[in-house]
């Protein structure tokens, strides 16, 4: 074992190798320098400047030509391992075969990597004399990992040849051996998608970082993004791999049947092993698809189709393999024998629901922090998918103990959930199916939540779930309204001022949005965020969802990062935001007040008699409106008028009565009305020009008074919110 | 000196080679006979280090040879198919065997070159097989090592191109001590150059010595009877080939020939005279005596 380490490379054969394939690198360099350098310069031919875009593309193109290469180099210069009188001549050189070993892939990487790096360099210094600001560093590094990994993309390569005895079955199964850790991800993808409830994967690309080296050669190279785990110790850990893979086909090199040259293997072992394991994930991957597809969940007819599918292609293998149906029989027997442990695995797994995967919940002591992505129906907590995220990136992580808690009870309240149905997910159960069909029921259990949670525990594992659930089992999610992240999402140009190049809107407008007076160049916007903030974050949750002021008037406000990125946003002022009030007064800003609409404004009377009442939220001033009348789908069922419900049109002179009573981002779980009005002033990324607000319990003696008063009409419930009249 | 000992080596658990003990002389040239798939190439490739034996040990000169490139450097293997690197020409192959064998001598080279009109600078893939053949032996015979190894390296040659490259190995041996081995089917080939030679049969070296001792060994006698007599009378002969042409037979046997031609005269035979035998005869009589063709 010892001898396997010690070896010294032949010069001379070294450099006749590189001059018998200095043709070869020729050629390769020439296709890198069109796609890159050359690319680059066509493009500034036709564009008259020069894109940092068509030179990242020029990049990967090398890339492309460095992996391709890659597969090319070793069958070019092992191909006497294909031979049997060549393998006579060079097993018959004085030189020991792990010096010949090494000599020749010290020759494969140099042949690889000498046009590569030539092209690189003359690509970058070509970037860097025409880019401004070039990450000299970053270009560094993306040349590291590509060296890095070179060496772990060949040994798989030439395992396969070792244990071959043709170069096409080489090629064959060096791809396959490739190709088996997508496969593989794939497979355990989508079994835990179609299988397991909750099933979410911390991290992606994770599992093929450090499975599949030509997966890490691009992730390495091209995500900079990435911090986590570091990119050197991954590149490290591929370095290691290709050091010792390139050991362990040195062994299989010197033990290698030469007399087995120009038969498909030279190991007996191989064929059946690669070709077995490949079929047993790729039925797997196919089992779980077709469950996914079918939405039958598991139903044996269902896995017919993927149990044939996966016969003939392993059949297929074993003609290639054997040159012929001489051993069809044998093969037969031998796909009988993977099918019957890939079926039972599958059903086993499937049966006991992932052995404990399902209900596992860690501990809050063990949580270091959470990462939650939170998509509820009536963006109570934020509207993260309203806006472009490079602008202002979400911030998903807490680490607040009180908030680790209410994710914790949250994942309980789901599981609770599904504890009804014994956590079955592949039986086609779906919970929003289950719901009941009216009132406020159905607008917490109708309604569909995405719930997506990370645990990062502190001894470094990760636990991700994720969810589609009513919305009624994650309210608890709304207790974090009063944390930082939340405000972060809701309002990302306070949180974070400094990214903000200009306002092109900064104005207070009076609680109606009837009315409006500017803010710029009265009221500093750092002094602005900074109050608004604090005075966001003194409330806690209950205050946050069921405030008991009304409205004073809503800050409209589009914040630019640079020219193409803005976003807008409703931001409420009550009389508790006192910092927010002071600056505006300091500042000499006199708040708006109401003036008139052109439309009379509506208010939606609450079924007092009726316990199933509007269920209704305003959020942000810019969210999707949503509320829910009493017997909407009942009234369905009868052939009654779909979803009616009670309105008075508001004489202009009488509405100021309601505003003490006027509330956004509010919940509200009782009978209480609802205000409508179309104002003038439209929020840029607003779908309607309708205004919603909610009205406090205390405006009921109001609207009753109303009732006799104004004249009651009806209406259907879309036309109140979409105006479809 | 090449020795081996005890020697077996198997493929797929088929033995090919069965505890072979054999040595030869160093400046000796050996001849290696035995019928298709006795194993004389896997013999060659095993004493040139390309494949290991299962058991035994080879040696050269006392040195062990698989995977010991100090040895190796001495030993040249030339195959029953020459290999050319792809698209390679002379040249090039000269360069690639140059890396290796510090031995190579360029002066042989060229006179190698003189005797045989190969271009050095065309790609040896267009190359007939005969001139394939002669490119392999020239780049052999330049590396100019101690043990020349050739696995059927003559077959395809003309036959002037033979007797060129005969002579130029009688003279390097004769010049250089070399030893060398060749197996061939040809034994008339192998009579001429060689002065051993050795029969594999079954697995094993059945028969090794000097080509004048074998052929002394082994006797073509034609007896004639005036009275018609059955083959079976000379079965106290053990003869290892009897043909009968009315009263006249050719009988092939083994052993002293004056105690042979003594009992066939016991049998009052009315003629009696010792044919000529060559090597190939006595190679196929051998063969024939093992069952070898025989049903055919």
């Amino acid at each position: 074992m010892a001898k396997l380490f010690s070896f010294k490379i032949n010069g001379a054969y070294l450099r006749f190798l590189l001059k018998r394939n200095t043709r070869f690198m020729v050629l390769t360099g020439i296709a890198m320098t069109v796609l890159f350098p050359i690319l680059a310069f066509t493009n500034y031919l036709i564009d008259g400047s020069y894109n940092q875009f068509v030179f990242t593309t020029g990049r990967v193109f090398i890339l492309l030509l460095l992996v391709l290469s890659i597969f090319i180099v070793p069958f070019l210069l092992f191909s006497y391992l294909n031979s049997k009188k060549n393998l006579d001549v060079y097993h018959a050189l004085p030189i020991k075969r792990r010096d010949l070993y090494f000599t020749t892939l010290l020759a494969a990487f140099a042949i690889i990597l000498i046009p590569y790096t030539l092209v690189y360099i003359i690509g970058n210094v070509y970037y860097f004399s025409v880019i401004p600001n070039v990450d000299v560093i970053l270009l560094i590094k993306q040349y590291y990992f590509s060296l890095a990994l070179t060496l772990s993309i060949v040994t798989p390569i030439l395992f396969a040849m070792m244990n071959t005895g043709t170069g096409v079955d080489g090629l064959l199964y060096g791809l396959l051996l490739h190709i088996i850790p997508s496969i593989l991800y794939g497979a355990y993808v989508t079994f835990g998608s179609a299988v397991l409830l909750g099933f979410s994967v911390a991290d992606p690309s994770l599992f093929l970082l450090y499975a599949s080296p030509i997966w890490a050669i691009f992730e390495l190279t091209f995500n900079t993004t990435r911090i986590f785990p570091n990119p050197i110790l991954i590149s490290l850990y591929w370095i290691a791999f290709g050091l010792i893979t390139s050991w362990v086909v040195l062994y299989y090199y010197q033990i290698r049947r030469s007399e087995k040259a120009e038969e498909p293997f030279t190991n007996k072992w191989f064929f059946p092993v690669i070709s077995s394991f490949f079929t047993f994930i790729v039925q797997f991957f196919l089992y779980s698809a077709f469950i996914t597809l079918s939405g039958r969940g598991l139903d044996f007819r269902t896995l017919i189709f993927p149990f044939f599918l996966t016969f003939v292609m392993y059949l297929i293998l074993d003609v290639i393999a054997n040159r012929g149906f001489k051993h069809l029989i044998r093969g037969i027997i031998n796909f009988a024998i993977i099918g019957a442990l890939s079926l039972s695995t599958f059903t086993f797994g499937t049966l006991f629901d992932g052995f404990g995967y399902i209900t596992r919940i860690p501990d809050a002591d063990n949580v270091e922090k959470v990462e939650l992505e939170y998509y509820d129906p009536y963006s109570f907590l934020y509207q993260s998918y309203y806006y472009d995220q490079t602008t202002f990136p979400i911030q998903k992580m807490y680490s607040d103990a009180e908030d680790i808690a209410t994710i914790i009870e949250t994942h309980e309240a789901i599981l609770e959930g599904f504890k009804e149905n014994g956590y079955k997910k592949w039986d086609g159960y779906s919970p929003l199916e289950s719901a009941p069909r009216s009132g406020l029921d159905s607008a917490l259990y109708q309604q569909s939540s995405n719930v997506s949670i990370v645990y990062h525990l502190k001894s470094g594992a990760k636990i991700a779930r994720s969810y589609t659930v009513p919305f009624g089992w994650t309210t608890d999610l709304l207790n974090l309204v009063d944390s930082e992240n939340v405000f972060k999402n809701r309002y990302p140009m306070l949180a974070n001022p400094d990214a903000v190049v200009r306002n092109t809107v900064f104005d207070i407008l009076d609680p109606l949005m009837s009315n409006s007076v500017t803010l710029s160049g009265k009221v500093n916007f750092k002094l602005f965020a900074a109050a608004y903030k604090s005075d966001y974050l003194s409330l806690n949750e209950q205050q946050h969802n069921y405030p008991d002021t009304g409205v004073l008037g809503i800050i409209h406000l589009t914040s630019c990062t640079s020219v193409d990125m803005c976003i807008t946003r409703g931001i409420p002022i009550d009389a508790r935001y006192t910092q927010t009030l002071s600056l505006l007064t300091s500042s000499g800003v006199t708040l708006p007040t109401f003036t008139t609409f052109e439309y009379l404004p509506i208010v939606v009377l609450p079924d007092a008699t009726n316990e199933k009442a509007p269920f209704f939220h305003i959020q942000s001033l810019l969210g999707n409106v949503d509320f829910y009348t009493p017997g909407y789908y009942e009234e369905v069922k009868e052939g009654a008028p779909v979803g009616t419900v009670d309105y008075i049109e508001i004489p202009q002179d009488r509405i100021i009565e309601l505003l003490p009573y006027i509330r956004t981002n509010a919940i509200s779980e009782k009978a209480v009305g609802v205000l409508r009005v179309e104002s003038d002033i439209v929020f840029n990324d607003r779908n309607t020009q309708y205004m919603f607000y909610l009205l406090d319990e205390d405006a009921l003696p109001l609207l009753q008074q109303w009732r006799t008063e104004l004249e009651v009409k009806k209406s259907n419930y879309d036309n109140i919110i979409y105006k479809y009249e | 000196m090449i020795q081996l000992t005890s020697v077996s080596k198997s493929f797929d658990n088929k033995l090919v080679l069965d505890r072979i003990d054999w040595t030869v002389k160093k400046g000796s040239v050996f001849g290696l006979v035995g019928p298709n798939g006795a194993g004389k190439s896997t013999l060659l490739r095993i004493i040139s280090g390309v494949i290991k034996a299962d058991n035994g040990q080879v040696t050269v000169d006392g040195e062990f040879v698989y995977d010991e490139p100090l040895v190796k450097k001495r030993i040249l293997f030339l195959a029953d198919e020459p290999f050319f690197l792809h698209q390679s020409t002379l040249r090039e192959m000269k360069e690639f065997y140059k890396i290796f064998y510090p031995s190579f001598d360029e002066t042989m080279y060229s006179k190698l070159l003189n005797n045989f009109p190969i271009p050095e600078n065309e790609k040896i893939n267009t190359f007939s097989k005969g001139m394939k053949r002669q490119t392999g032996l020239i780049l052999a015979l330049s590396v100019n090592p101690d043990v020349l190894l050739l696995d059927e390296s003559f077959d395809g040659l003309d036959p002037v191109m033979r007797l060129t490259l005969k002579r130029f190995i009688s003279r390097e041996i004769l010049n250089r001590d070399m030893t060398v081995v060749i197996s061939s089917h040809n034994l008339r080939e192998l009579e001429d150059i060689c002065d051993q030679i050795a029969l594999i049969d079954n697995k094993k070296v059945v028969m090794s010595g000097e080509v004048d001792s074998i052929k002394g060994d082994f006797h073509k006698i034609q007896v004639g009877f005036s009275h018609d007599v059955k083959e079976d009378i000379f079965a106290f002969l053990n003869p290892l080939h009897v043909d009968k042409m009315g009263n006249v037979f050719v009988v092939v046997a083994k052993g002293d020939i004056q105690g042979i031609l003594d009992s066939i005269k016991k049998l009052e035979p009315v003629l009696v005279t010792e044919l000529p035998l060559n090597l190939e005869e006595i190679f196929v009589y051998e063969m024939e005596g093992r069952g070898y063709g025989k049903t055919i």
